[in-house]
C-alpha cells in the first residue's frame, strides 16, 4: 500500500473513525456505513457514519435485540476545523445536523470536531450547549484537550475520539 | 500495483473435509481384510490425499487474489477475472458486517453498487479508504 502522507488531525480522526465504527462506538450502536466528505445543505463534512441502535448476533441475541433493544437511528458526523472555526460556524452546522436528523429519525447524533486550535468562543459554546440526543466532542490536536457537551451522551462520546499514543524509540 | 492473495483458510478446510469425506467414503469399498491389516498406512494415505487434493482444487477454483492500482483494481478466483476502473463508479462508502468483516462498497451511476471485502485480504479498510478515495478524485 502507498504510504499515506496524513496531517496529525487526520491521523486522529481516522483512528476515531476506527473507534466508532469496531472499537467503543459498538458498545453504544451498530455504526455499519461511512461517507467521505459527506455534502449536507452545503456543508461538507470530513466524514459521516450512519448505524442503528438494532444490535444483531446470533440467534439469542438476536431475540435478546428483538424484544429489549430500541431501533432508533443513530449518526455521527466528523469534521476537521481551524482555529477560526467560532460559535457561528459551529450553530449553522449543528442547525443542519438537526434538520438531517428529524429527516432521517436519527435518535441520537455525535459530532467530533479535530482542531488544531480551539478558540474560546467554540470552548464555551460546546459546554453551555444543552441537547438531549446531540453531543459536540472537540478535541485540539496540538494539547489533547477534550472539550465535549455537559449532556450524557457527550461524557460517553469523549470516548469515541482517541489519540494513538506514537511508539518512542528507544 | 499492489497484490494481496492470503488463504482462505475457511474455504481450505472446507474442500480437505469433502475430500476427505470422499476420500474415506471410497476407501470403504476395500476388502475388510486389506482394510484391518494396513488400517493406519491406509488412515495416513486419506489424509495425505485430501490434503493434496484439497489444495490443488482450492489454488484453481476457491483462491481469490486482488491488485490495485491508481487506476483500478481486479479481482481473480479461479478462472474468472473481474476488472474494474475507480473512475467508473461515483462514489464508495466503507461498511461493516455485524461479524467485524469490512468491505468498500463502490456506487455506480444508476445507484448499483459493487462490494469489496477488505477483511478477506487483511487490508487495513481505514487507510484502503482514504487511498482509494484520493484515486477517485
Amino acid at each position: 500500500m502507498r504510504k499515506n502522507s496524513l496531517s496529525k488531525r487526520e491521523k486522529v480522526m481516522l483512528t476515531s473513525l476506527e473507534e466508532v465504527m469496531s472499537g467503543r462506538g459498538r458498545y453504544i450502536a451498530e455504526f455499519s456505513e461511512a461517507f467521505k466528505d459527506f455534502k449536507l445543505n452545503g456543508f461538507t463534512f470530513s466524514y459521516f457514519v450512519k448505524g442503528n441502535t438494532f444490535i444483531k448476533g446470533f440467534f439469542l441475541s438476536r431475540m435478546f435485540s428483538y424484544f429489549v433493544n430500541p431501533r432508533y437511528n443513530v449518526a455521527c458526523f466528523l469534521l476537521k476545523t481551524d482555529k477560526k472555526f467560532g460559535k457561528k460556524h459551529l450553530l449553522r452546522r449543528i442547525r443542519t445536523i438537526n434538520k438531517y436528523a428529524k429527516k432521517t429519525n436519527s435518535r441520537y447524533v455525535w459530532f467530533l470536531l479535530f482542531s488544531s486550535h480551539v478558540n474560546d468562543s467554540l470552548r464555551e459554546t460546546i459546554k453551555t450547549l444543552d441537547a438531549y440526543n446531540l453531543a459536540v466532542i472537540c478535541i485540539d490536536t496540538e494539547t489533547g484537550e477534550k472539550i465535549h457537551t455537559v449532556s450524557f451522551l457527550g461524557r460517553q462520546g469523549k470516548s469515541l475520539i482517541r489519540v494513538k499514543k506514537e511508539k518512542k524509540n528507544e | 500495483m499492489n497484490k494481496f492473495a492470503n488463504i482462505a483458510k475457511n474455504e481450505l478446510i472446507k474442500c480437505f473435509t469433502f475430500f476427505y469425506a470422499l476420500i474415506v467414503g471410497l476407501s470403504l469399498f476395500l476388502p475388510v481384510n486389506i482394510f484391518t491389516t494396513y488400517l493406519v498406512p491406509i488412515m495416513g494415505m486419506q489424509v495425505v490425499l485430501s490434503a493434496i487434493f484439497a489444495w490443488l482444487f482450492y489454488k484453481k477454483y476457491k483462491h481469490t487474489i486482488l491488485i490495485y492500482d491508481e487506476k483500478g483494481f481486479s479481482i481473480e478466483r479461479g478462472r474468472t477475472k473481474i476488472k474494474h476502473k475507480w473512475k467508473k463508479f461515483r462514489k464508495i462508502t466503507l461498511g461493516r458486517t455485524e461479524k467485524l468483516d469490512y468491505f468498500l462498497r463502490l456506487y455506480r451511476k444508476d445507484d448499483t453498487y459493487v462490494d469489496l471485502p477488505l477483511t478477506k485480504f487483511k487490508i487495513n479498510p481505514f487507510k484502503f479508504f482514504v487511498e482509494i478515495d484520493r484515486y477517485m478524485k
